[in-house]
C-alpha cells in the first residue's frame, strides 16, 4: 500500500493546501526576511534597482528609539488589554455563566459575544461614536451627567482609549475558552468541597483555578500572539496618532512600507516583530504537544 | 487499473481545486481589462474600434468639473475622427492615503492611463520608471511656449527630461483673518521678517487665548508638512536644499538649523496648535474647524483656499470670504517677504499604458484654453500658461488672475529625486518639535541623521 | 428583572442557611454580568440608533423620526451595493477555496499514515501563529510578482490560504470522528477511495465542514488589512475598505448610510453566531486550541 504511487496519492490530496500556505503563508516570512537585506522600496531609482545593504535596515531599527517604543506600546496593548482585562473579564463571565440554575445565559453569552464575531471596521466605527470628543461622545454624555467635563479620548488618552476598545472586544475569546475548560470540571468536586464548607472564594481559589492552568496559560499564549497583530481596529480609528501615541508595532510596519515605502526597513521589522512571536509561539506549540 | 484510478482521482481532486479557483476568479477584469473597466466600457461603436483611456481622480470638486469636461474632449477628438473614451475612476481620499494608494497602483503596473497628483511625487515616480517620458511630445508642442518658465522649470527633472504637464499653478501666502486681528487691536500690516511676525502673534495669542497661526507640522499632515509648512519657512532663511553643482541634498546648514528654531520658537510661545497637528487629519480642526471659527488666525494656504478650502462649495465654507479673509505674504528671516511657488499638481501618464498618443492628447487638452478654465476655477488655482486670462469662468475669478502674475516673481523650489525622503524627515522632525520633546537645534540634528539613513550617504552633504 | 428574581427564588426551597448567601451571590452574578453585557451592547447603540435616522450624525441621538430610509438608499445606490458584492464574492471565493483545498488535506492528514504526518500537523499549526500585519509587505510583493496584485483572485487565494490552518485542522478533526470501517466496507463493494470518500465520509462530516466554512467565511469578511494593500481599485474593493474610506472623508460624510452599512455589515456575523451557536464553544475551542 505504501507504494510509490500511494505516496502521490498523498502528495496530491495535500498539495493544494500546502501549496497555499507555502506561497501566502510561509513565502512571505521568508520573503520578510529577504527583503529585509535590501533598500526595496516603491518609489525612486531604488525601486527599479533595489540592492543588498546587508544589516544596514537592522542597525536603523535598533538606533530609532521609535522602534522601541511602539515594541513597549505593543507590550504595554497585550499586557493590559488581552492579559489583564480580556482574561479577568473573560474568566469572570465564564464562570458565572458556569452557575448553575442561572436565567438568560444565553442573552448575557450574546451580548459579550457580539463585540468579538463583528468585523474589526464596525467596532471601530462602533467606538468613534463613543468616544468622540465635546460633549456629544457618548462617553462623554454619561460622564456629563455626572457632571464631569467632556473629554477628547482619543487624544487625551489614546494608549488607554484602544486598551479598553480591545477589552471590549476580546473578553468573548477567554469567555469561550474558559467556558470549555469549565465543562471539562467534574461537577462532584465543586459538590464535594461544598459539602466540606469551602467558601465560593476558596472553591475558585483551591480547585476552579489549578484546574484551569493549562487553559490559562494557553489562553495567555494565543491572546498575546493575535494581540500583537492587530492592526485594522487601530489604524481604523487613530492610524497610529496622535502623534506616536498609539503606533503599535504593526503600525510601525505599515507606516514605513506603506507609507514611506521603506520596505526593506519594513520587512526588518516585520522579522524583530516574527522573531518575538515564534519565541511565543515555540512555547505553546511545546505544550500543546505536551497534553495532545 | 488501480493506478489509473488514481490518477482519475488526483485529476478530478486537481480539478475540483482549480474550479474551485476559477469560480471565484470568473468575475475578475484582469489586470489588463481593470485598466478600461471601472464600470462596463463603452461598447464598440460602428465606426472604428475606440480607445479607452482610464483616467483617475481622488478629489471631489475635481472629479466634478472632469465628469463635465470629458464628454466634451471626446466630441472634441470624434470631430478630428478619433474615437476615444475617458473612463473616469473615482477614489475619493485623502491625499496621504492616496498617495500609498496610487504608488501601489504604479508598482503594481495597474495605474490608469492619465492620474494627477501633487508634483512633488513626479521625480520618485519617474526615477522607478512608472511615469511615459513625455519631452518629445511636449517640447514639440507650440503651445508649451505660452507656460511661465517657473512652471517648464517645475516639470522638467534633474535627467533633463520631461514626465508630466502641470495641472495648474498656485501661490502660497499666508492667509489672514481681517476680522479677528481687527477685533483684537493687531496690525493687519504686511509682517516685515519672522521676528516682526513673532511679535504680533504673541500679543494676539494673549488676546485670543488660542493658538493663532498655523505652519503644518508633524508626521500626521504627511507631504503637507514640508510642502505648505517647512519649505516656506526655509525659502525664506535664503539657504540652499539642494545643491545643483554636485547633484546632493543638503541635510546640514545654518539655514536648516534656523528654519526649525522658527518651528521651536511657534510651539515655545504657544502660538501653533500643537494638538491639532499631532492627530489624524490635522487639517480638518485647524483649517476647516479654527480658521472659519476665527479661534485662528493666520495659516499657510494655497490660492486654492479661495475655493477648495473656504469657498460656498468648499470643505468648510465662509461667509463673505473676501471681507473677513486677506494675505501676507511670507515674511523673511531678514529680507523682503516673498510670495511662494510651490509645485502645483501634475499630470502624469503611465509608462505602461496602452495609448501613449491618445493619454497625451487627453492631457494636452486639459490643459488648454477652456478646459484649463475650467479645471483650475474649480479647485482655486492660477493658471499655469499666459495665454487664458480672458477665457471664462478663469476670466472672472480675479484673485486667481493675481496670483497667475505673482508666478514669475515668487520663490520655487524645484522638488528632485529624495524629496519624499525629505518630507519624511522633516514631517519627524517638526513633529519633535510640536510633540515638545525637541528643541530646534536638536530636530536639525535629526533631520540630518534621518535624512541621511534615508537617502543614503552619497546622496547628501553638509554645509 | 424581578421577574427573573421570582422565576430564581422558585426553584429554590432546599437549605434555608445557605439560602440568603446564595440568594446574595446570584444576584451578585446577575449584576456583573450585566454590567459586563451593557458594557459590551453599549456601543453599538450609535451604528442602529443612526441607522433608523435620517438625520443622523456622527454622535448618538435618538431620533426624531424613525424611518428605514437609510437602508432604502443603501440598497439603492450602487457603490454600496457594489461593496456589497465584492465583499460575498471575496469571502465566499476564499470559503470555497480554502474548504476544497483542507476536505482535501484534512482527509490525507486523518486517514494517511505517512513519514512526517506529524511535523507536518505541527508545521501547518505553527503558520497559524504568523500576525498577518507582520508579514504584509513580502506578502504585498509576491502576490505582485505573481501578478494578482488588485484582482479578486489574489485576494481569495490569500485570504483562504490565512484560513488554512484552521479549516485544514478542523477538517481532520471532523474526519477522525467519522470510523474508518464504514469507508472500508464500501471499499469491499468495488468502490474507489475517493469515489467513497466522498459518498460516505463527506456527508458524515457535514456539520464540520459547515462549520469551517462559517469560521472561515466570517474571518474573510470582516478582514481588513489584506485588501487594503492588495486592492487599489474602488470597484473590487470589499466593505471593509468602503467603510474605512467612507469615514475618513471629511464633510461628506453621510453618516445615516454610513451606519446603516454597517448594520447590514455585521449582520452575517450575528447569523453565524446564531447559526453555529452550538458548535461554537467545541468549534471555536477547537480553532484556539490550533491557534485563533
Amino acid at each position: 500500500m505504501a507504494g510509490p504511487s500511494h505516496r502521490l496519492l498523498i502528495a496530491g490530496y495535500l498539495a493544494p493546501a500546502l501549496l497555499l500556505l507555502a506561497v501566502f503563508v510561509v513565502a512571505p516570512v521568508l520573503g520578510a526576511i529577504g527583503l529585509s537585506l535590501t533598500n526595496e522600496t516603491l518609489t525612486g531609482p531604488d525601486a527599479l534597482a533595489p540592492r543588498f545593504v546587508g544589516l544596514t535596515n537592522y542597525g536603523r531599527l535598533l538606533a530609532d528609539s521609535e522602534f522601541y517604543a511602539s515594541f513597549l506600546r505593543s507590550g504595554a496593548f497585550v499586557f493590559f488589554s488581552a492579559l489583564v482585562g480580556q482574561f479577568v473579564l473573560g474568566l469572570l463571565a465564564a464562570l458565572l455563566l458556569a452557575r448553575p440554575l442561572l436565567r438568560g445565559k444565553g442573552l448575557f453569552g450574546g451580548a459579550i459575544l457580539l463585540p468579538l464575531v463583528v468585523p474589526e471596521t464596525v467596532a471601530s466605527l462602533a467606538w468613534a461614536s463613543m468616544l468622540a470628543p465635546a460633549e456629544f461622545g457618548t462617553v462623554n454624555r454619561m460622564i456629563g451627567g455626572a457632571g464631569f467635563a467632556p473629554i477628547a479620548w482619543l487624544q487625551a488618552y489614546p494608549l488607554q482609549s484602544i486598551i479598553v476598545i480591545n477589552i471590549w472586544r476580546g473578553i468573548a475569546f477567554a469567555m469561550i475558552l474558559f467556558q470549555a475548560a469549565l465543562e471539562g470540571i467534574p461537577r462532584e468536586l465543586a459538590e464535594a468541597a461544598q459539602v466540606d464548607g469551602a467558601s465560593a472564594w476558596q472553591q475558585l481559589r483551591l480547585i476552579t483555578l489549578p484546574l484551569l492552568r493549562g487553559a490559562i496559560v494557553l489562553y495567555m499564549l494565543l491572546t498575546t500572539i493575535a494581540t500583537f497583530g492587530v492592526f485594522g481596529l487601530i489604524y481604523f480609528l487613530t492610524q497610529g496618532g496622535p502623534g506616536k501615541a498609539t503606533s503599535v508595532m504593526s503600525i510601525y510596519i505599515y507606516n514605513h512600507a506603506f507609507n514611506f515605502f521603506e520596505i526593506g526597513l519594513g520587512s526588518a521589522a516585520s522579522v524583530m516583530m516574527l522573531a518575538v512571536v515564534l519565541v511565543i509561539g515555540l512555547v505553546y506549540v511545546r505544550l500543546l504537544r505536551a497534553e495532545i | 487499473m488501480r493506478a489509473s484510478k488514481r490518477w482519475l482521482a488526483m485529476a478530478l481532486t486537481t480539478g475540483l481545486v482549480a474550479g474551485a479557483c476559477s469560480s471565484g476568479a470568473s468575475p475578475t477584469p484582469n489586470s489588463a481589462a481593470s485598466q478600461g473597466a471601472a464600470s462596463a466600457p463603452a461598447t464598440a461603436s460602428a465606426a472604428s474600434a475606440p480607445v479607452t483611456l482610464t483616467l483617475l481622480e481622488h478629489q471631489q470638486l475635481r472629479a466634478d468639473v472632469l465628469k463635465k469636461l470629458l464628454p466634451q474632449f471626446e466630441a472634441a477628438m470624434a470631430a478630428q475622427g478619433k474615437n476615444i473614451k475617458v473612463n473616469l475612476v473615482l477614489d475619493i481620499l485623502p491625499d496621504a492615503q492616496f498617495q500609498t494608494k496610487l504608488t501601489l497602483d504604479y508598482s503594481a503596473g495597474n495605474a490608469a492611463d492619465v492620474t494627477s497628483d501633487v508634483g512633488g511625487v513626479v521625480p520618485g515616480f519617474a526615477a522607478a520608471g512608472y511615469l511615459l517620458d513625455l519631452t518629445s511630445r511636449v517640447t514639440a508642442w507650440p503651445d508649451w511656449q505660452h507656460f511661465y518658465q517657473v512652471i517648464r522649470n517645475q516639470t522638467t527633472q534633474a535627467d533633463g527630461k520631461i514626465y508630466s504637464l502641470p495641472r495648474g499653478a498656485n501661490t502660497m501666502e499666508l492667509f489672514y483673518r481681517t476680522d479677528v486681528l481687527q477685533k483684537y487691536g493687531i496690525s493687519t500690516a504686511q509682517p516685515t521678517s519672522w521676528a516682526d511676525l513673532i511679535s504680533r502673534m504673541v500679543a494676539l495669542k494673549a488676546k485670543m487665548g488660542t493658538p493663532p497661526i498655523l505652519y503644518p507640522a508633524g508626521t500626521a499632515w504627511g507631504g503637507g508638512s514640508m510642502d505648505e509648512g517647512f519649505l516656506h519657512v526655509f525659502l525664506g532663511t535664503g539657504g540652499q536644499l539642494y545643491d545643483n553643482a554636485t547633484g546632493k541634498w543638503v541635510v546640514k546648514s545654518t539655514a536648516l538649523t534656523d528654519a526649525f528654531g522658527f518651528y521651536a520658537t511657534l510651539t515655545n510661545d504657544g502660538l501653533l496648535p500643537v494638538q491639532a497637528l499631532q492627530n489624524p487629519n490635522p487639517w480638518q480642526p485647524t483649517k476647516y474647524v479654527a480658521f472659519p471659527a476665527g479661534t485662528l488666525a493666520v495659516t499657510t494656504q494655497g490660492t486654492w483656499g479661495w475655493t477648495y478650502d473656504w469657498g460656498p462649495t468648499g470643505s468648510a465654507p465662509i461667509p463673505n470670504l473676501f471681507s473677513k479673509v486677506a494675505t501676507w505674504e511670507f515674511p523673511a528671516q531678514s529680507g523682503s517677504p516673498f510670495v511662494s511657488v510651490p509645485v502645483d499638481w501634475m499630470w502624469m501618464i503611465s509608462a505602461k499604458t496602452q495609448h501613449p498618443d491618445e493619454a497625451f492628447a487627453l492631457a494636452q487638452w486639459l490643459d488648454t484654453g477652456q478646459a484649463l478654465a475650467n479645471d483650475i476655477v474649480a479647485v482655486g488655482n492660477a493658471s499655469p500658461r499666459d495665454d487664458i486670462q480672458n477665457i471664462a469662468p478663469y476670466s472672472q475669478d480675479q484673485y486667481l488672475i493675481d496670483a497667475e502674475k505673482q508666478l514669475s516673481t515668487g520663490k520655487t523650489f524645484l522638488p528632485q529625486v529624495g524629496y519624499d525622503k525629505i518630507q519624511q524627515a522633516v514631517g519627524q522632525a517638526t513633529e519633535d518639535i510640536i510633540s515638545g520633546t525637541m528643541t530646534g537645534a536638536q530636530a536639525a540634528a535629526e533631520f540630518t541623521k534621518m535624512a541621511t539613513d534615508l537617502l543614503g550617504a552619497d546622496k547628501v552633504e553638509q554645509q | 428583572m424581578s421577574a427573573v428574581r421570582a422565576a430564581v427564588q422558585g426553584n429554590r426551597g432546599s437549605e434555608p442557611r445557605a439560602r440568603g448567601g446564595r440568594r446574595l451571590g446570584t444576584s451578585l452574578a446577575y449584576l456583573t454580568l450585566a454590567i459586563i453585557g451593557i458594557f459590551c451592547l453599549i456601543p453599538f447603540s450609535w451604528p442602529i440608533l443612526a441607522s433608523l435616522d435620517p438625520q443622523a450624525g456622527p454622535y448618538l441621538a435618538v431620533p426624531t423620526q424613525w424611518s428605514l430610509a437609510n437602508f432604502g438608499r443603501l440598497l439603492s445606490d450602487p457603490t454600496w451595493l457594489r461593496l456589497l458584492l465584492n465583499s460575498m464574492i471575496l469571502s465566499g471565493g476564499a470559503t470555497i477555496v480554502a474548504l476544497a483545498t483542507s476536505v482535501l488535506g484534512g482527509y490525507a492528514l486523518s486517514r494517511f499514515a505517512f513519514r512526517g504526518r506529524r511535523v507536518l500537523l505541527f508545521g501547518i499549526l505553527f503558520t497559524r501563529i504568523i500576525p498577518a500585519s507582520a508579514t504584509i509587505a513580502p506578502l504585498y510583493f509576491i502576490v505582485l510578482r505573481l501578478g494578482l496584485a488588485n484582482t479578486y483572485h489574489g485576494v481569495i487565494l490569500v485570504e483562504a490560504a490565512q484560513q488554512l490552518p484552521l479549516t485544514l485542522w478542523m477538517m481532520k478533526g471532523f474526519f477522525d470522528t467519522v470510523p474508518r470501517e464504514l469507508e472500508e466496507a464500501a471499499w469491499i463493494d468495488g468502490a474507489d477511495r475517493l469515489g467513497s470518500a466522498i459518498r460516505i465520509v463527506l456527508p458524515l462530516a457535514m456539520p464540520g465542514v459547515g462549520a469551517a466554512a462559517l469560521f472561515a467565511f466570517i474571518a474573510v469578511w470582516g478582514d481588513f488589512l489584506t485588501p487594503l494593500i492588495l486592492l487599489q481599485s474602488p470597484d473590487l474593493f470589499p466593505i471593509s475598505i468602503g467603510l474605512f474610506r467612507a469615514y475618513i472623508g471629511y464633510n461628506l460624510v453621510d453618516w445615516g448610510e454610513l451606519a446603516a452599512t454597517s448594520i447590514l455589515y455585521m449582520l452575517p456575523a450575528i447569523a453565524f453566531y446564531l447559526l453555529v451557536r452550538r458548535y461554537l464553544l467545541r468549534a471555536t475551542v477547537v480553532g484556539a486550541l490550533q491557534g485563533t
